[in-house]
């Protein structure tokens, strides 16, 4: 499905949580200051979540589905079974819009999901890649009616030659594909390759991002540097701040502010989205988007 | 010269230790197996390696996060050995990343049997009671594994425990599909209890942490009291793309073990029990059989033969 980035909703700051651990959701969006939209992750069949996927709805707050079963990059194409079953769970639960890292979650003929390689394979930068990030992309925005987002995975590692929102861009540009952009991930990228997202910014569509994720992380002493490791349930690092901080106002169309925070106490929750609130009201260049951060202040 | 080859090539460095060793020494030109192009060698040049290590690791961490759940008597087990926990973290392999993740348990558990097997122990008792244990928990996989295989190729029709009849103990009875009994030398419930200090994903984060030491290994398998251990594989969720498989188990007195053969859908209960009669089994006895034979029906471990 193309992408119409101006008919998607604003959701204002949300969190991204375990539908089946503490904090629970519904719990957390009733306080004050609480999530204005709940991200989760979850199986392809949404029987698994539907019970609580409604008593989060049932609030009034709309849900993400942000699953790690796809593979918008690689050899590998996405089963018509699976990609059947991820339409039938965005129908069931109304996400608005279909947002995944670009990654290998299988490397071979069976589609699974990225746990079973640990965790998210990140793509190789060159061109051959590229042709088919952009075939994965398409199939899987031909079985699914609401935008898709792509977002770049963490990276410890990096192989190829090209930038990271060199290979974004242009996979954007040719699927008319929505991005998201995770703060941690391209505080990953920066150590892995040595580059500066800042300098990259012209490589990017940057009025397709649509949403941004922040998150806890920590970083592992190297031989060469720091390795950034993301990890929900730790703080956010300050170089995770200093990224939100600096990117933010280069997004003008940013519908949703995610804070990732899987298996962190809810006063912890409610605290760290007063912030990323903060930092929305006083950086963001979309003005709805800042509207719905101060009328929850 | 494919892109296919550099996806092989990378999966291969993540999961390889032994060429991961070499790409540290010799760098791109321990690539020289994979049909690269020298530009598609020349992307691998940006690898931090270093970070390539890190990354590793914790694949391999969060691979046996999932892995000791289904396998964590014999995970806590491999604990007590010297070098027992690099034993495992080197099972995550090549191999094991191209087996399916529903065969992933069986695969670990066969390699740990086979290294228990190669081990000098302090005493073949010890040996051949941690082998049990392995054994076990290797059937299970396979119980497990075999029924998401059926649910995936369809070939599975998923039956309701139906009420027991008044009369079931005259009518004959099978074991039902996905079935496994093993002979464990004590109750693996109450084994599992004490050697497992986390459950879940946290059994290995703990375990590796705070292995076991062989004193203590063999003071909490103490003495045998040799049980049947049976489980049966069981459809969570009944999805052909994304099958649920969860696990049921009960245990019973050793002696049950030389009667399975006869659950075979030619017998009654009753039948077991004349025989046992005539050859001079004691009322107790008679009564736990017959106890065990309705618990294997209750569970649905069993069904009456149509």
């Amino acid at each position: 499905m193309a992408t119409d980035i101006e008919q998607l909703p604003v959701l204002g700051m949300g969190a991204s949580l375990s539908l089946s651990a503490q904090p629970d959701p519904v719990a957390l969006v009733k306080e004050k200051g609480g999530p204005q939209f709940v991200e989760y992750a979850a199986r392809v069949n949404a029987t698994d979540v539907y019970d609580e996927v409604a008593r989060i709805r049932a609030t009034g707050t709309p849900v993400l589905f942000h699953p790690s079963y796809i593979n918008f990059c690689g050899s590998y194409s996405n089963s018509d079974a699976w990609l059947q079953a991820t339409q039938q769970h965005i129908d069931t639960v109304d996400s608005p819009w279909f947002a995944q890292d670009c990654a290998y979650c299988f490397l071979d003929e069976r589609h699974s999901y990225s746990t079973q390689l640990g965790y998210f394979i990140p793509p190789i930068l060159n061109d051959a890649s590229l042709k088919l990030a952009i075939r994965r992309v398409t199939e899987v925005q031909a079985r699914v009616n609401v935008p898709v987002a792509i977002e770049p995975p963490p990276m410890t590692f990096v192989v190829g030659h090209m930038t990271l929102f060199e290979f974004f861009g242009r996979l954007a540009a040719e699927t008319d594909c929505a991005l998201l952009l995770d703060m941690g991930h391209l505080v990953s990228y920066e150590m892995a390759s040595g580059y500066h997202i800042m300098d990259e910014l012209d490589k990017l569509p940057l009025e397709r991002v649509i949403e941004v994720h922040i998150a806890g992380g920590k970083l592992r002493q190297g031989d060469a540097g720091p390795v950034y490791v993301d990890a929900h349930e730790n703080t956010i690092l300050d170089e995770t701040w200093h990224m939100f901080e600096q990117l933010l106002p280069q997004l003008p169309r940013v519908k949703a502010v995610c804070f990732e925070c899987e298996g962190v106490a809810k006063a912890s929750v409610l605290k760290t989205l007063g912030k990323v609130r903060e930092q929305v009201i006083a950086l963001s260049s979309h003005p709805t988007l800042v509207e719905m951060a101060a009328g929850h202040t | 010269m494919s892109f296919i080859e550099q996806e092989r090539a990378m999966r291969d460095l993540l999961f390889d230790a032994g060429l991961r060793e070499q790409f540290s020494a010799q760098g791109v030109a321990a690539l020289s197996a994979y049909q690269l192009s020298d530009e598609e060698q020349s992307d691998f040049l940006s690898i931090r390696i270093d970070a390539l290590k890190i990354d590793a690791g914790m694949r391999v961490f969060m691979l046996l996060s999932q892995l000791a759940a289904e396998m964590p008597v014999s995970i806590v087990i491999m604990s007590a050995f010297e070098k027992g926990i690099e034993a495992v973290k080197a099972m995550v392999n090549i191999e094991l990343i191209k087996t399916p993740t529903y065969e992933r348990g069986a695969l670990l558990g066969t390699e740990i049997r086979d290294w228990l097997a190669d081990r000098a122990m302090p005493d073949q008792k010890l040996q051949s009671m941690l082998l049990a244990y392995v054994g076990a928990e290797i059937a299970v996989n396979w119980s497990r594994s075999g029924l998401q295989k059926a649910i995936m190729k369809q070939e599975y029709i998923a039956q309701d425990i139906s009420e027991i009849p008044g009369d079931w103990k005259q009518k004959p009875i099978e074991l039902v599909q996905y079935v496994s009994a093993v002979i464990v030398p004590r109750s693996y419930d109450g084994i599992k209890k004490m050697l497992c200090r986390a459950a879940g994903d946290q059994l290995w984060s703990h375990t590796s942490k705070n292995p076991l030491a062989l004193e203590q290994l063999q003071t909490l398998l103490g003495d045998e009291d040799p049980r049947l251990l049976v489980s049966r594989a069981i459809a969570t969720q009944q999805a052909v793309i994304d099958p649920g498989v969860g696990i049921q188990t009960i245990e019973l007195s050793e002696g049950f073990a030389s009667l399975m053969q006869y659950i075979n859908g030619q017998y009654s209960t009753d039948f077991i029990l004349q025989q046992l009669n005539a050859a001079g089994a004691p009322d107790q006895m008679l009564q736990g059989v017959e106890a065990g034979f309705l618990e294997l029906l209750k569970t649905g471990m069993t069904r009456i033969t149509e």
